[in-house]
């Protein structure tokens, strides 16, 4: 299990985009990602976050589901039809997940539940940041075979 | 002698008694009796003639429609009775295969869930922490999961289950290994309580469900066929999907799926006397209960997988036989149906077969089949055959009298106009019988005869008859007089009565409604307190995540070694900040349910706030944009928890409004002030308005739109009834350009 330690080696250089929109809590969370993470750029809702977003801006999108102007589901739809390389975290509660399907179809990532369990969150980020570094490896080596 | 003649064939037609005079002309009675024979003759002749006409061809007309109508029914019934065995059939199988799909469908999904979610890096240090927060929601949430498979290609792997009232996990270490498997034990709660290593080192990469998934290319789940599971002596189907890991690993993810609850079995073994529902593998296996007639067995309830070929319903081998090897098959319906009928010792049957698919490559098979004799419910439908002669003797009856009437109503005023002719053909001019007819033509005859009878009549009779007539006229005035002066003493007799009554009726109906008020009072209460929940579940949601991202957050400073004295009191200042708000929030729903009955003296505003504190956050989680603008000049003396459970009400009622017609950009508007000498709430949203044709009915009771499950239709009803009993005021609603407007009027003096 990953714990903090390898995932501050691992998170270096990697770029964020973090939507949230309840005040309280995006500060909470940007904080605690702040930890790992030196390039985070924030949005507060989904429609900002797609206004802000380009193909190779960002490396991990982190995202909650329900949010006003733009959800989470949509956003990812929006994003992976753009880019459908970039890896996507959605942030959920439990009794959201009816939409699981649909956020599948669109193609996340990976899922948090909400209130975050800190060791899950760890891992996640930290096999989202894996995922991130090999796709690079494999873009920038080309396979032998 | 003609005069004799002429009065028998009169009182023989009961006409009154010949005002001829016998001093007339023998001759002429003579003549004129002669003449009417003949015409009476020809005209009966006739008579009979077009009264039979009537009668046969009305007769035969019924009895033809209603022998075309049973031979309709007959056809029908003998179509309809192929379609309804196959509705039936093709229903229990649709209902079948939808149960199916809802008891598989979940553990696709979560599996799906749990790949994407987990990280998977739990493969290497499994802690419980992991399993409470990942397997254990799912597994209480959808009870078929029973167990949870995890493997890498070095058979280094995790197994958690279900066993009686505890949760095992085992971790299993590479095969080869000296200290192979770790198993612990927890209660349901996730405590402890044994630890222990097992000596028997299972190689997870030889199990079906592992293999099954390292070969399945298409990137779909891979389902094995049912067996025992090893873990739990259960009866199983494993689900398992191949994950890459982020680093690049394989592992193999996998749910069991106990089959104990799967419809086809414990449902549909009801149905065993009017046919059988089955789920079979693809090899030929049944799937079912012991204990039920479908399975031998000794104990009740306990599942179990067996060979066709041991099951002693020769219904269901002729079935699937039939369905291996169709010799006769019947289509109906649409044209992919395949609906069989087959027949085995004399006894027919019907049934299908079908597949159920897991995914691409794998299938159950799913099946119904109904004998087509001894079924109660279609010998009930063909019972109905009997009601075919009473209707062709009904049918029969209603021609007759129909007939009847008919001829009655062409002939009758025929034959009297012929009797009246005679009379005055002899010089009676007294005044007949009124002839009257619903035909046209007949009346016009009965009417000018009657004119010419009159004319003749009334150079002789006119004096003496309006003589008559005014005498008849005052007897029955007095008659008349009377009768009304009795009716008048009656009727004073009765409102004396009612009177008397009048008092007890309304004490009972006063009663009566007041406790009906207390009924609806309470469940209206109990219906909101559920809605309560809902809404505290939404304010805690955010609260609940910063305390739990604060709280990780410290914790990575603490394993990072990194952190400031100073920081660390602000983070838990802003946990404590947090909590507070939580109770906060609680109180505002204790103040809410707290009983004050007695007046307060309140600003609007407050009770509007703290109608906000607890419905906002249900709104903006909805994306239902809040506006308000009151102001209030003076406090009111009122009941403050009443008032907020109808703004509560309407506020509600407006939301639901809003998520059904799926407004795009939706707002409620809360406007108050003060008007005269009362103070105005106005509460708005932009839904559409309320249709015109239910305006008037939606502050009755028991009214609403929204189905019963977000609605007990109390709600306005009640809001209306607080309003205008309790506090005096009014409650009206009305339409704007794009919503409905809800005004409330409190007077400030009451």
């Amino acid at each position: 299990m990953a714990g903090a330690k390898e995932l501050l080696e691992t998170a270096k250089g990697i770029r964020l985009l973090y939507v949230e929109d309840d005040q309280n809590l995006r500060e909470d969370t940007l904080r605690l990602l702040s930890t790992f993470f030196q390039k985070i750029t924030v949005a507060e809702n989904g429609k900002e976050a797609f206004e802000n977003y380009q193909p190779g801006r960002y490396d991990i999108v982190i995202s909650d589901l329900i949010m006003p102007m733009m959800s989470g589901s949509e956003l990812t739809k929006r994003i992976k039809a753009l880019n459908p390389e970039q890896i996507i975290v959605i942030l959920s509660a439990h009794d959201e997940m009816a939409i699981v399907n649909e956020l599948n179809d669109a193609g996340v990532d990976f899922f948090i539940f909400k209130p975050l369990e800190i060791n899950q969150f760890i891992n996640i980020l930290y096999d989202s940041c894996l995922m991130v570094r090999k796709r690079a490896e494999t873009k920038h080596t080309p396979n032998p075979a | 002698m003609g005069l004799t003649r002429c009065r028998e064939v009169a009182e023989r037609h009961g006409d009154r008694i010949w005002a001829v005079s016998e001093k007339e002309s023998d001759t002429f009675t003579n003549q004129s009796y002669k003449t009417m024979l003949k015409i009476r003759r020809k005209f009966k002749s006739r008579c009979k003639t077009i009264r039979w006409s009537i009668l046969q061809n009305f007769t035969i007309l019924i009895f033809l429609t209603a022998l075309a109508f049973f031979i309709a029914f007959v056809a029908v019934m003998y179509i309809q009775s192929t379609i309804i065995f196959s509705n039936v059939i093709h229903k229990v199988v649709s209902d079948l295969e939808n149960d199916l799909k809802k008891f598989f469908n979940p553990v696709s999904t979560s599996l799906v869930v749990v790949s994407k979610f987990a990280g998977l890096n739990m493969i290497e240090q499994v802690d419980r922490e992991q399993i409470n927060s990942v397997l254990i929601p799912i597994f209480t949430e959808y009870p078929q999961i029973n167990a949870a498979r995890l493997s890498d290609s070095n058979g280094t792997g995790y197994l958690v289950f279900k066993s009686d009232k505890y949760w095992i996990s085992r971790s299993i270490t590479a095969s080869g290994s000296v200290n192979p498997v770790k198993e612990a034990r927890w209660d349901t709660d996730l405590n402890l309580l044994e630890e222990k290593s097992l000596d028997k080192n299972p190689d997870l990469r030889a199990s079906e469900w592992f293999r099954s998934a390292k070969n399945n290319t298409d990137d779909k789940l891979a389902w094995t066929d049912p067996y025992i599971s090893e873990l739990n002596k259960q009866l199983v189907i494993t689900v398992s999907t191949q994950v890459v890991r982020a680093d690049g690993k394989q592992v193999v993810l996998a749910f069991d799926i106990s089959l104990k609850n799967m419809p086809g079995i414990a449902k549909y073994s009801r149905w065993e006397k009017s046919g059988i529902a089955f789920v079979m593998t693809e090899n030929r296996k049944i799937i079912g209960l012991t204990g039920t007639k479908l399975l031998r067995g000794d104990t009740p309830n306990d599942l179990v997988i067996i060979p066709l070929s041991e099951v002693d319903i020769p219904m269901l081998h002729d079935a699937i036989k039939f369905w291996e090897k169709p010799r006769r098959r019947h289509r109906i319906g649409h044209s992919d149906d395949q609906l069989l009928f087959f027949g085995s010792k004399g006894e027919r049957s019907a049934g299908t077969v079908q597949p159920f698919h897991l995914s691409q490559s794998k299938a159950l098979w799913i099946g119904y089949i109904m004998p087509t004799a001894n079924v109660r419910y279609f010998k009930q439908y063909f019972n109905q055959l009997l009601i075919i002669p009473i209707v062709f003797c009904l049918a029969l009856l209603v021609a007759f009298l129909l007939t009847k009437k008919m001829a009655r109503t062409y002939i009758t005023p025929l034959t009297k106009l012929a009797q009246q002719s005679t009379r005055i053909s002899c010089m009676d001019l007294k005044p007949g019988e009124l002839i009257t007819s619903d035909i046209t033509e007949l009346q016009q005859l009965a009417d000018s005869h009657e004119v010419m009878r009159a004319a003749l009549e009334a150079t002789t009779t006119d004096l003496r008859i309006s003589n008559e007539k005014l005498e008849e006229f005052s007897r029955t005035l007095t008659e008349k007089v009377d009768e009304r002066t009795l009716e008048l003493q009656e009727k004073s007799y009765e409102l004396e009565e009612l009177n008397r009554t009048l008092e007890i009726k309304v004490k009972h109906e006063v009663e009566a409604s007041s406790k009906k008020d207390q009924i609806m009072l309470q469940s209206a209460r109990q219906a909101q307190m559920g809605e309560m929940i809902s809404m505290i579940a939404h304010q805690w949601r955010q609260p609940l995540s910063s305390i739990s991202t604060v709280t990780g957050n410290m914790l990575v400073f603490l394993e990072l070694d990194n952190f400031e004295k100073n920081q660390f009191k602000e983070l838990l200042n802003s946990i404590n900040n947090h909590a507070q708000y939580l109770s906060r929030t609680i109180n505002d729903f204790r103040n809410f349910f707290k009983p004050n009955k007695d007046k307060q003296s309140v600003q609007l505003e407050s009770v509007l706030e703290q109608t906000i504190n607890i419905i906002g956050k249900s709104l903006s989680y909805k994306n239902i944009k809040l506006q308000t603008d009151y102001q209030f000049e003076t406090p009111l003396n009122t009941y403050p928890n009443e008032l907020t459970q109808v703004f509560l009400n309407i506020i509600k009622n407006g939301q639901d409004v809003l998520l059904e017609n799926q407004i795009e950009y939706p707002v409620i508007e809360i406007a108050g002030r003060n008007e005269g000498e009362s103070q105005i709430v106005e509460i708005s949203d932009n839904a559409g308005g309320i249709p015109l044709e239910i305006m008037d009915k939606i502050f009755e009771p028991y009214f609403s739109t929204k189905g019963e499950k977000t609605g007990t239709g109390l709600g306005l009803y009640m809001s209306k009834l607080i309003i205008e009993k309790h506090c005096k005021g009014t409650l009206e609603v009305e339409n704007t350009d794009n919503g409905a407007l809800f005004t409330i009027r409190l007077p400030l003096e009451s």
